[in-house]
């Protein structure tokens, strides 16, 4: 059932994007075609949250620490994010790029491919004790928060770059008044890095606190860790690029499409290439 | 659709509605101008015409682009010869005045309200006009039922189109094209500063339009400071020398060059101090151009000329003009709720003609089986007689309002547009 759920939601995730894109191709923000991308957002949303309840409701799971169910929450993140920022970000161009992030985000969850998918804590005796929900919510929040932060800001980024071409290309009547104006954009993309930035801060140092309370490694190169400080490290060269270096905003555009994409590149190349899915198991 | 709308209504209107005019098609403006001369209270001329028994009801749709009486009843040849006096122009055949009649004049209602008849296509006042011309013509007392009904009519058409089709979403003047960039750019225009150079009437235009955008920080800049202060007044800025232009370069994030100089005012070097993260849009209006053409690779800088600005207003002029093919089938359903109306307004006399003889077969029923009980039963008999009469007459006239082809239900939407696009 909650199989069934989670691609079926999917499927309606496809559906508004494609929704969408023929919404973009009439360069239109209104019409029928925009109310059912809206209605097959909507649905797809509502299937996803029963997904994600009923996988977190699952003992075998360990909040926040199976990987395959924190993707699952990455791509619920970014898809309440699209649906709270629907004032700023209502075009079809923005709807165009970020759905298709919230479906990769979720196809990826080893929990629609291996309903027996663990948690690695889960696997080491003791540690599910320690974890507690305290720590779930001082460190795996904020970390949520960061992830899809970088995936709204990479989403942000693409659509900037492509109105600002456009616009410089002087082509009026294309794609140049489909979506929000160049400001908003920029303005949306700094506050993202900006939250991010203080979201994985956050982490990093809630994470290392535990590991010294715990006498455990404050380093160790488990992939949740890496990934962290790796998250750190990009978003603190974007907002030097922004903040100190005064980059112009395409350029800032697209140092983060850069960043942020080779980030979830690596995270899903690595998962592929270790041929699991699950990528809390993965040891680099 | 329009097809089977046209078959069917193709029979003479009683009473005729007529639509009898000139307009920017027909008559250039020094005509249509001492045409307006002529008539300056339009009003008055529709109660005359009513009043001389030219037309049953009567109102006049002047603009600056249109001069039009919309009659019903009566002769057209009649309000053609008053208007040919009007003219000066008697027996022209090939003049400028038209007339239509019917079907044609309430199609021509319909397009002119929803703005498809107009000089630019897809324009906002049109609906405006047609409005207060049948407000003026209510007051003034020339507007019965029928007008009434076809001039409500032609008001949800228009609505209908603007609603439904993009035949005014897109800008079609230089000025507003400009706007909308600037729109595109900004996230807010009321915190943005414009700088004018030049005294060009379309820079004056452009900035006109930004400033009715919220732009509020103006600075002009022209070879005479008396013309700069003159226009800075204006716009409630604050005038500049045209040597100080580099100086105040860096405030300003809008720069609209409209000045007649041999060489350009803005070059790659006059933004080398600038921020890149800043962004900063150039209007070119000039003639030769104000700014080299490679500032265009500058980060954050917006170059559009003349040529760019025109082009864009062309397209989006094209694009109205195929919107304007989707109007058309709205009018042509508005056509089609009309000619029902006009069915059942027809049918009306028949249809009380025949409750009337409903009920009088009922009571002389009544009154022959009951005989001298009629009384001793009272009222209640009477009653009886009534209700039966009243829902045979029903039943009876839905009959014959469904043979007619009458839908008794109209839909208030076309069916092909459910949903409002804007």
């Amino acid at each position: 059932m909650t199989h069934l759920c989670a691609v079926t939601s999917m499927a309606l995730y496809v559906v508004a994007t494609a929704l969408m894109l023929v919404q973009l191709w009439r360069q239109s923000r209104a019409g029928r075609t925009l109310r059912l991308a809206g209605g097959a957002f909507a649905g797809a949303l509502v299937l996803h949250t029963a997904t994600l309840a009923a996988v977190l409701i699952d003992p075998r799971n360990v909040l926040l620490e199976n990987g395959a169910d924190y993707f699952l929450l990455v791509s619920w993140g970014v898809a309440c994010s699209f649906a709270l920022l629907q004032r700023r970000l209502n075009y079809p161009i923005v709807a165009a790029f970020l759905i298709p992030a919230v479906v990769l985000f979720m196809g990826s969850s080893s929990y629609l491919l291996h309903a027996e998918s663990r948690s690695l804590l889960v696997t080491e005796a003791g540690a599910q004790g320690q974890q507690g929900i305290l720590l779930s919510l001082l460190h795996g929040v904020p970390a949520l928060v960061s992830v899809v932060s970088l995936a709204l800001a990479l989403v942000v980024s693409v659509v900037f770059l492509i109105l600002e071409r456009d616009l410089k290309a002087r082509r009026g009547t294309s794609l140049a008044f489909a979506g929000p104006n160049l400001q908003v954009l920029d303005i949306l993309n700094r506050q993202l890095v900006q939250i991010g930035f203080v979201a994985i801060s956050f982490v990093v140092l809630s994470g290392s606190l535990w590991a010294v309370s715990q006498q455990k490694p404050v380093f160790t190169a488990d992939t949740s860790v890496v990934s962290g400080l790796a998250t750190w490290l990009l978003l603190a060269g974007i907002l030097h690029a922004r903040l100190v270096l005064k980059w112009s905003p395409r350029q800032v555009s697209r140092l983060t499409v850069l960043v942020t994409g080779s980030f979830f590149a690596a995270i899903f190349a690595v998962m592929v290439a270790a041929g699991r899915l699950t990528h809390a198991e993965l040891l680099l | 659709m329009s097809n089977a709308a046209t078959a069917r209504v193709s029979q003479p209107y009683d009473p005729a509605v007529i639509v009898t005019g000139v307009s920017f098609r027909t008559l250039d403006v020094a005509g249509r101008e001492a045409l307006a001369r002529k008539v300056p209270e339009p009003e008055k001329l529709a109660l005359r015409l009513v009043e001389q028994g030219l037309a049953r009801e009567a109102a006049v749709i002047s603009t600056c682009n249109r001069f039009e009486v919309l009659s019903v009843g009566g002769e057209g040849g009649g309000i053609r010869a008053f208007f040919e006096a009007l003219l000066e122009q008697r027996g022209a055949h090939n003049g400028p005045l038209y007339q239509l009649q019917d079907q044609k004049a309430v199609r021509h209602l319909y397009r002119v309200s929803s703005s498809l008849d107009s000089m630019v296509v897809g324009e906002a006042q049109i609906l405006g006009q047609v409005k207060d011309a049948y407000q003026r013509a209510v007051e003034a007392g020339s507007v019965g039922s029928h007008l009434h009904h076809i001039f409500q009519s032609a008001f949800t058409v228009a609505k209908r189109v603007r609603a439904h089709t993009e035949v005014s979403q897109h800008g079609v003047s230089v000025s507003y094209v400009a706007v909308r960039l600037a729109q595109q750019i900004f996230s807010d225009l009321s915190g943005v500063s414009v700088l004018i150079v030049g005294g060009g009437e379309m820079a004056e235009l452009a900035a006109l339009h930004l400033c009715s955008h919220g732009c509020s920080r103006i600075m002009v800049a022209n070879r005479t400071v008396e013309r700069a202060a003159q226009l800075a007044e204006r716009f409630g800025g604050v005038a500049v020398a045209l040597g100080d232009v580099a100086r105040v370069l860096d405030q300003a994030d809008i720069v609209i060059g409209s000045i007649s100089i041999g060489r350009p005012i803005l070059s790659r070097a006059s933004l080398q101090g600038r921020r890149s993260d800043k962004p900063l849009f150039l209007i070119d209006l000039g003639m030769p151009r104000n700014f080299a053409p490679e500032l265009a690779e500058r980060e954050s800088v917006y170059l559009y000329n003349l040529d760019d600005l025109a082009g864009i207003a062309a397209e989006n002029r094209a694009l109205r003009e195929a919107a304007a093919s989707e109007a058309e089938l709205i009018i042509d359903y508005g056509l089609v709720q009309f000619e029902r109306w006009r069915a059942k307004l027809a049918a009306q006399p028949e249809l009380l003609d025949l409750r009337a003889r409903v009920q009088a077969i009922c009571s002389a029923e009544v009154v022959r089986i009951l005989g001298n009980s009629v009384e001793a039963q009272g009222k209640g008999a009477e009653q009886l007689a009534h209700a039966i009469s009243q829902k045979v007459a029903h039943e009876l006239s839905s009959l014959l309002e469904r043979h007619r082809g009458i839908s008794p239900d109209e839909e208030s939407s076309p069916p092909f547009l459910l949903v409002p696009k804007g």
